[in-house]
C-alpha cells in the first residue's frame, strides 16, 4: 500500500472494467453455450467466468474505497466520452466515481459474489444454470453500470437494463404460470413508473436546456457547475424555474423510484418477484434493482430539494411521506403473510420505505447507512430462507416448518442473526442506521417519527414470528430437513459478520463520550461518524444520540419481540389464533385487509378489468372505427373511383393519346390567351 | 454435507430450485464437491477477509479521518434537520 497517488489515480481511473467485465462474460457465456452442447465444463466455465468477474469487481471496489479514503484529492473522478453532439447541447456517457459510488460499488459487488457463490448449490440442478449466471452477471453489470453513470440519461438506460434482466431472472422458470405472470407484473409495473422518471427527465432537460451551455448534459457532478445542482442554481436566478416546477418534477421522477424499489401504489410487484430463484430474490432485495431508487434520489439529490439549494420543498416531503406509508403498510401485511419468502419480502418494502423517508427528512447519510446495513443482512436473510426451502424439499409455507434450529444450526443462527439486525436489537447493524433515519424522522415531523417507531416494533414481531414458525417448536412437515451444503452455508456466514459490525461505522468515539457533545443550544465540536464522514452530500453533519427515540424505539421492538415470543414460542398467548378465526366483524376486517395485502392487487384487477380495459375498448373502437376505417375505407373507395374513371383513357391507342395532348396544350393556350 | 445435499435433491421438484422444467436425458450437473466448491469456498474467504479490512481500515484504524463539524444543540435530534444540507 506504498504505491504513489498516481497509481491510486489509475486504479479509479480503471473503474469501468468493474462495469465491462460482468457483460462481457455475459455475453461470452451466451456464444458458449450457442456453440457448444451444455455440457458440465461449459456449465463449470460459466460459473467461474461468471463469479471471477465479479470477484475482480469486488477487489478493485475494495481498492477504490482505499484510494478515496486514503487521497480524498482523487475524487470525485468524472470521464466522459461524448456520445452524440448536436449545435446546442452534448450527450455523454462515462464514469463517475466519488464516494457515493465507491460504497455501491462494494455493496453490489459483495452481494452479488455471495449470491453467485451460493447460486451453484442451489441451482446445480437446474438444466438453466449456465443461463442463470449469464443473467446475473448481466444483471450485476447493470447495476454497476447505473451506479458508475455520470448523467440522468445514462444512469436512465442502465435502469432499464436493471429492469430487463429483472424480467428475465424473475421469470427465470418461465414455464410455470405464476413466474411467467410474475415477471410480466414487474415489467408493467416498472413501465409505469419509468415513464413518469424519463417524462420528469425530459420536462427538467427542457426546463434547464440553456444551461448547459454545450458542456455534456445533464451530469450528476461538475467541477466547473456544469452539473444538476449548478444548473438547477442558474435556472433558478434566470427565473425560468421555480419550487413548484421543481417539486412536480421531481414528484414525476420519483415514480421511477417508487416503482424500482416498490414504493407504495407502485408497490405491488415486488413480493410477486419471489417466483423467481431465490439467489435472485436476494440480489433484487439487498444490493440492485430495489437499491437503485433510493441510490437515484440521493445521487441526484438537488433535483428533490428546492432551486436555491435548501430542504423542505415539495419533492423531499413527498418522498418521505412515500416511505413513511410504505414502512407501515408493508410491515402491517408482512405480519400476516405466511410465506417465507413473501415475509422477507414485504420486509424489504418496508425498510426501503425506511430509507425513503430518511432522504426525504434530510438524513442523507442515514438513509444510505441503511441501504448498507440492509444490503447485508436482507441479503443473508434471503439466502437463509433459500437454504431453509432447500432443507425442506422446496416448501414455502412456515405452518409446515418449525423446529429447524436443530437439523439446520448454521441457517439458524444466521438467520437469528439477520432478525435481531433488521429488528433494530441495540449493537446490531440495523440499530444505528435505523436510529438515525427515526430520529431525523422526528425532527422533520413527529407524526412520522411516530408511525415509523410503531413500524420498528411491527418489524421485531414479524420477523420474530418468521424465526420462532421456522426455527423453534417442532417440525410439523414431512419429510428429512437438512443443512445446506458448505458451499450454501458459507455465503450466509459471511454475510452475517457485516449484519452484526457494519453498524459500527455509524458511530464515533464522541457518541460514547456524552460529556464531550455539545448539547440543546450549545455550539461546539463535534465529529460525523465513520460513515458519514465519508458519504454525505454537501458537507458531513453530526450524527448524534437522540436518547428519548433511541429508547422508545427499543422499547416498541423488544415489545414487537415479546409478543412474538410468546404467541409464536411459548404459547402463552393465543391472538393469533382468536384474531385469524375472530367472528368480531372490525377484527376479522382487519385481518383480512392485512392478508389480503390491503386489496391492492384486487383494486388494480379491478381497474383493469372494470375501468381501463372497457374505455380503452371504447377508445379502441372509436379511434378504428371513426378515424382509422373512414381514412382507410375512404383512401381505398378514392382510389377505385380514379382507378374506374381513368381505365376508360388508358386504352393504349397513340393516336387517342396524342389527341388528348394536343386538346390540352389548345384548352392552355386559349386559357393562357384570356388571362393576358 | 455433500452427500447430505445430494441425497435429498430428487426431493426438489416443486417450486423451489431444481429438478423442475425437466432434466434432458443425461443432463450433466455440475458437481457441489471436490475442486468447484473448494474454490468458491475459497471466494468466500476473499469475501470475508475483504469486508474485515475495510471494516477496520473505515471504522477503527485512524486513517479515514472524522470530519469534524461545529453543531449547535447536538444530541436531542436536531443535527439531523435538513437543515444541515444544502449545495
Amino acid at each position: 500500500m506504498e504505491q504513489s497517488i498516481d497509481y491510486w489515480r489509475q486504479v479509479i481511473d480503471s473503474a469501468y472494467w468493474i462495469v465491462a467485465a460482468p457483460f462481457l462474460v455475459g455475453a461470452a457465456i451466451i456464444v458458449l453455450n450457442s456453440l457448444f452442447t451444455s455440457t458440465r465444463f461449459v456449465k463449470t466455465l460459466s460459473m467461474m467466468g461468471s463469479v471471477g468477474a465479479v470477484l475482480y469487481g469486488f477487489v478493485h471496489s475494495l481498492l477504490i474505497f482505499y484510494a478515496l479514503a486514503k487521497f480524498p484529492e482523487l475524487g470525485p473522478m468524472v470521464k466522459n466520452i461524448p456520445w452524440f453532439q448536436s449545435e446546442s447541447f452534448t450527450f455523454s456517457v462515462g464514469i463517475l466515481v466519488d464516494n457515493l459510488a465507491a460504497m455501491m460499488l462494494i455493496v453490489v459487488t459483495t452481494v452479488s459474489l455471495l449470491v453467485q457463490v451460493y447460486t451453484h448449490g442451489y441451482m446445480r440442478e437446474d438444466p438453466g444454470y449456465s443461463r442463470f449466471y449469464c443473467y446475473l452477471s448481466l444483471f450485476t453489470g447493470s447495476m454497476l453500470g447505473l451506479v458508475v453513470a455520470t448523467n440522468l440519461f445514462q444512469m436512465y438506460m442502465f435502469w432499464e437494463l436493471v429492469g430487463v434482466c429483472s424480467y428475465f431472472l424473475i421469470g427465470f422458470w418461465f414455464y410455470k404460470r405464476s413466474a411467467a405472470e410474475a415477471c410480466l407484473k414487474a415489467f408493467v409495473v416498472n413501465r409505469i413508473g419509468d415513464f413518469g422518471f424519463l417524462v420528469g427527465i425530459l420536462w427538467f432537460f427542457a426546463v434547464t436546456y440553456n444551461f448547459w451551455l454545450g458542456h455534456p448534459v445533464l451530469q450528476f457532478f461538475d467541477r466547473g457547475g456544469y452539473d444538476l445542482a449548478g444548473a438547477i442554481d442558474k435556472a433558478y436566478q434566470a427565473h425560468v424555474l421555480d419550487a413548484t416546477t421543481l417539486g412536480w418534477i421531481s414528484m414525476l421522477m420519483f415514480m421511477g423510484p417508487m416503482a424500482k424499489s416498490a414504493q407504495f401504489i407502485l408497490h405491488v410487484w415486488l413480493p410477486d418477484a419471489m417466483e423467481g430463484p431465490t439467489p435472485i430474490s436476494a440480489l433484487i432485495h439487498a444490493a440492485t434493482m430495489v437499491a437503485a431508487g433510493v441510490y437515484l434520489v440521493a445521487r441526484a439529490y438537488p433535483i428533490w430539494l428546492l432551486p436555491d439549494g435548501s430542504p423542505g420543498g415539495m419533492g423531499l416531503t413527498f418522498v418521505a411521506w412515500i416511505g413513511t406509508i410504505t414502512a407501515f403498510m408493508a410491515a402491517t401485511i408482512a405480519m400476516s403473510q405466511y410465506d417465507i419468502k413473501r415475509v422477507l419480502a414485504w420486509s424489504t418494502v418496508s425498510q426501503l420505505g425506511y430509507m425513503f423517508a430518511g432522504l426525504g427528512a434530510g438524513a442523507f447519510t442515514g438513509g444510505l447507512f441503511h441501504l448498507f446495513n440492509h444490503a447485508f443482512f436482507k441479503a443473508m436473510l434471503f439466502l437463509c430462507s433459500g437454504a431453509v426451502i432447500h432443507g425442506v424439499a422446496g416448501e414455502q409455507d412456515i405452518r409446515k416448518m418449525g423446529g429447524l434450529w436443530k437439523t439446520m444450526p448454521i441457517t439458524g443462527w444466521c438467520f437469528l442473526i439477520g432478525c435481531m439486525s433488521i429488528s433494530g436489537f441495540p449493537g446490531m447493524s440495523g440499530f444505528f442506521s435505523k436510529d438515525e433515519i427515526i430520529g431525523s424522522a422526528f425532527a422533520f415531523d413527529e407524526r412520522m417519527g411516530a408511525v415509523l417507531i410503531l413500524t420498528a416494533g411491527m418489524t421485531a414481531f414479524y420477523m420474530f414470528r418468521l424465526f420462532f414458525m421456522t426455527f423453534t417448536g417442532a417440525y410439523r412437515g414431512e419429510g428429512h430437513p437438512h443443512e445446506s451444503p458448505l458451499v450454501m452455508t458459507a455465503p450466509l456466514m459471511v454475510l452475517a459478520v457485516p449484519s452484526i459490525i457494519s453498524g459500527l461505522l455509524g458511530t464515533n468515539p464522541q457518541q460514547w463520550n456524552l460529556s464531550a457533545i455539545p448539547f440543546n443550544g450549545e455550539t461546539g465540536k463535534a465529529f460525523a461518524n465513520a460513515f458519514g464522514s465519508f458519504v454525505y452530500f454537501g458537507k458531513p453533519h453530526f450524527e448524534g444520540i437522540n436518547g428519548v427515540v433511541m429508547l422508545s424505539s427499543i422499547a416498541f421492538a423488544a415489545v414487537g419481540f415479546a409478543v412474538a415470543a410468546l404467541i409464536y414460542q411459548t404459547g402463552a398467548l393465543t391472538w393469533n389464533k382468536s384474531i385469524a378465526e375472530s367472528k368480531n366483524p372490525l377484527v376479522s376486517a382487519l385481518y383480512n385487509f392485512s392478508y389480503n395485502k390491503w386489496y391492492f392487487d384486487d383494486l388494480y384487477l379491478f381497474m383493469a378489468n372494470r375501468v381501463f380495459l372497457p374505455a380503452f375498448n371504447k377508445i379502441w373502437n372509436l379511434v378504428d372505427m371513426l378515424i382509422v376505417d373512414y381514412i382507410v375505407n375512404g383512401a381505398s373507395i378514392v382510389t377505385a373511383g380514379m382507378g374506374e374513371a381513368l381505365r376508360y383513357v388508358q386504352n393504349g391507342r397513340g393516336q387517342y393519346y396524342a389527341l388528348v395532348i394536343f386538346a390540352w396544350v389548345a384548352g392552355l393556350t386559349v386559357l393562357v390567351y384570356f388571362l393576358r | 454435507m455433500a452427500d447430505a445435499h445430494d441425497s435429498h435433491a430428487h426431493e426438489h421438484g416443486d417450486e423451489g430450485h431444481g429438478g423442475h422444467g425437466g432434466h434432458g436425458h443425461g443432463e450433466e450437473f455440475v458437481p457441489t464437491s471436490s475442486l468447484h466448491d473448494l474454490t468458491l469456498i475459497m471466494c468466500c474467504g476473499i469475501a470475508l477477509a475483504g469486508l474485515l479490512w475495510m471494516m477496520y481500515f473505515w471504522g477503527f484504524s485512524g486513517e479515514v479521518k472524522l470530519a469534524e463539524v461545529v453543531e449547535h444543540g447536538a444530541g436531542h435530534g436536531e443535527e439531523h434537520l435538513p437543515q444541515e444540507l444544502g449545495h
